[in-house]
């Protein structure tokens, strides 16, 4: 079923407004979904998944994903938010880092990997190797 | 073994490590060598994608938040939460004198067992079309070796001609009469969707007869994916451009592109493109007009190669006004109809030479050839308005008869057997003699056989003239005269040979 494109717009701005300083507004975020309540049903279902999807998606850009070998400190993991948000995003694209998430995972041998939003850097072990191996190959 | 272990070790040393910075998504759905992944925010059309595995895809949809793309190879290891990459690279096949003799999958990768393809060249697949500076009209023919298509519509280098007809009517032959026929001409050919057994049968024809080491096979059989049979004209098409930049030409064929359009139709579908008539996506013009306009004659500061294009379209009960049929004649410099009624009333090559045409060979033909089809045309043309009365033929005057009887020998002398081709020179003495009456007192039924004989007695006989029409590729006044003479000799003796073969 094809959605308008005011849905689709409503959506969007609802998700711009449950968010300030990239962090979730939750009084803002209840009243949203109260409104697309008040929606038919069968628009209503559709319009709540897609707010969600894109509150999720919005999330994501502002959350920084590290997985290391050993636990980092608060000091390192602030650290590296900071180098995050002001060296390592291309400009026009820098967002304000509002959550970490960390991992401990000892597949990638040594380093780290990051990731914001789709962008995933990768300084890991494994990562290395397997540049080594992709000469190898060639 | 010692020294690529050391420039192996070089190389690493060598090797400077980058942060990898990559642009990531998530496989959500997939389903028939298609997948919707979200995220990828950064991948470009047409770009490469990474699947992990070593599978990889081609991004065709860029929505808002997702990506439609279609996988290459074994896409039953792709699962829903597969992190996919982008890889900042369009797709590339490995193009080079290596690969000729070869066979080859849609993706360009060997699949006749004969070990990896050493090259260190390659070409992107998709390929914006040479401009029109580039370009030079085409004026040099490409010889078929069947009579009647160099005879009546005739195909220049870089021409796109069209061969277009029911299942079971010898497209396939006509196309590999081609390439048997070719001695300085590189010929791809691109299997789409047919059967593996098939495309077997074909590379061992072509060895049988020795064309193997000029020709490349890309085949995307019936059991491949979809995405392979929709990529398999376009690795082609990136081969021979390779050879064509080099200026050299080349010869390529689609067969056939009936299918090519049912796989892109399936791919389109799964993208969830919207559909159009008999459910085929709006660009599928596109899709084969970007694939022909490839096909090209360089103009000699380019190089002057070629690339000319023969595609094949199967019709159901010869209907041409289907949507595919009529795209395709559109795009094309001519079309070349096959019938089954002709092929089964037992003409072969089933040429409707009526209504094929070539709208720029004309141009190519050689002058001796020119010389002799310009009255054959006629003569045919003439035949055809009369065969309707051909049935009151004692009704008829003198001179209606001897024109019917004139078309009915040339029809006979434009059959020929598959896999056959003729020498440019012995066609052009056939046509001769059946044009200017020497075959009019020889039974419809001897007709072949007079041919053959007649050649064979001109190679015996006149080999000097037949190697003259060859490389001066036209008829002189005294080429003529002494092709008359030795006609005349032959004539007088058939004739004796058939009067005793009677008698006895």
């Amino acid at each position: 079923m094809k959605k308008s494109k005011l849905l689709h717009k409503t959506i969007n701005k609802l998700v711009d407004i449950s968010f300030k300083d990239g962090r979730i507004v939750e009084s803002q975020v209840v009243k949203s979904i109260k409104m697309l309540k008040s929606l038919p049903n069968y628009e209503a279902i559709w319009t709540l998944t897609e707010y969600l999807k894109e509150l999720k998606r919005k999330q994501r850009q502002h959350t920084m994903y590290i997985e290391t070998v050993i636990p980092l400190s608060a000091t390192q993991i602030n650290q590296a938010k900071k180098i995050v948000e002001k060296k390592v995003l291309p400009a026009g694209r820098q967002v304000k880092i509002t959550r970490v998430l960390t991992a401990v995972n000892p597949e990638i041998l040594g380093g780290f990997k990051l990731r914001v939003g789709d962008d995933v850097w990768d300084e890991s072990l494994l990562g290395k190797l397997d540049q080594i191996k992709g000469v190898i190959r060639n | 073994m010692a020294d690529l272990i050391k420039q192996i070790e070089k190389e690493i040393q060598g090797l400077k490590f980058k942060a990898q910075k990559e642009n990531v998504g998530t496989v959500v759905e997939v389903g028939d060598g298609v997948a919707r992944i979200e995220g990828l925010s950064e991948v470009q059309y047409s770009e490469l994608l990474d699947f992990g595995q070593g599978i990889f895809g081609l991004a065709l949809n860029l929505e808002q938040y997702s990506v439609g793309a279609v996988i290459f190879g074994n896409f039953t290891k792709v699962k829903q939460g597969t992190e996919v990459k982008t890889t900042g690279k369009v797709l590339e096949v490995p193009v080079g004198e290596s690969l000729l003799g070869r066979v080859l999958d849609g993706l360009g990768a060997p699949i006749d067992g004969k070990g990896p393809i050493k090259t260190s060249k390659s070409y992107p697949v998709e390929k914006i079309a040479p401009g029109v500076i580039t370009r030079q009209s085409v004026n040099t023919p490409l010889q078929t070796g069947i009579k009647a298509i160099d005879a009546l519509i005739p195909i220049g280098r870089g021409q796109r001609e069209l061969i277009i007809g029911d299942r079971n009517t010898g497209k396939t032959t006509i196309a590999v009469d081609t390439i048997i026929n070719q001695k300085d001409v590189i010929c791809i050919y691109v299997a789409i969707g047919q059967k593996t057994s098939k495309i077997a049968q074909l590379v061992a024809k072509l060895e049988e007869n020795e064309a193997m080491d000029h020709t490349i096979i890309v085949a995307a059989s019936a059991s491949d994916a979809a995405t392979m049979q929709y990529l398999a004209p376009f690795v082609g098409c990136a081969i021979g451009e390779y050879f064509m930049d080099l200026g050299k030409d080349a010869l390529i064929i689609y067969d056939d592109l009936s299918k090519h359009a049912n796989a892109y139709r399936q791919m389109s579908l799964l993208l969830r493109r919207p559909s159009g008539r008999e459910a085929y996506p709006g660009d599928v013009f596109y899709l084969h007009s970007r694939l022909l306009e490839r096909a090209a004659r360089m103009s000699k500061e380019f190089g002057g190669g070629s690339l000319t294009a023969l595609p094949i379209i199967e019709t159901q009960a010869n209907d041409i006004s289907a949507y595919i049929p009529t795209n395709v004649i559109s795009i094309t410099d001519g079309q070349m109809f096959l019938e089954s009624d002709l092929f089964f009333a037992g003409v072969r090559p089933a040429l409707n030479v009526g209504i094929s045409v070539s709208r720029v060979g004309g141009a190519a033909q050689t002058k001796a050839m020119k010389q002799v089809s310009g009255r054959l045309k006629l003569d045919l043309a003439q035949f055809r308005e009369l065969q309707a009365f051909a049935q009151f033929a004692s009704d008829l005057d003198p001179e209606t008869r001897i024109q019917i009887e004139r078309g009915r020998r040339i029809t006979e002398v434009l059959k020929q057997l598959p896999y056959s081709p003729v020498p440019v020179e012995e066609q052009v003495v056939a046509l001769w003699a059946v044009t200017n009456g020497y075959m009019d007192e020889v039974e419809v039924d001897k007709v072949r056989e007079f041919e053959q004989k007649y050649i064979a007695h001109l190679k015996l006989r006149d080999k000097k003239l037949l190697s003259e029409i060859a490389s001066k590729k036209e008829l002189g006044e005294k080429m003529t005269k002494d092709l008359e003479k030795s006609t005349k000799e032959f004539v007088s003796s058939f004739a004796r040979s058939m009067k005793g073969a009677k008698k006895s």
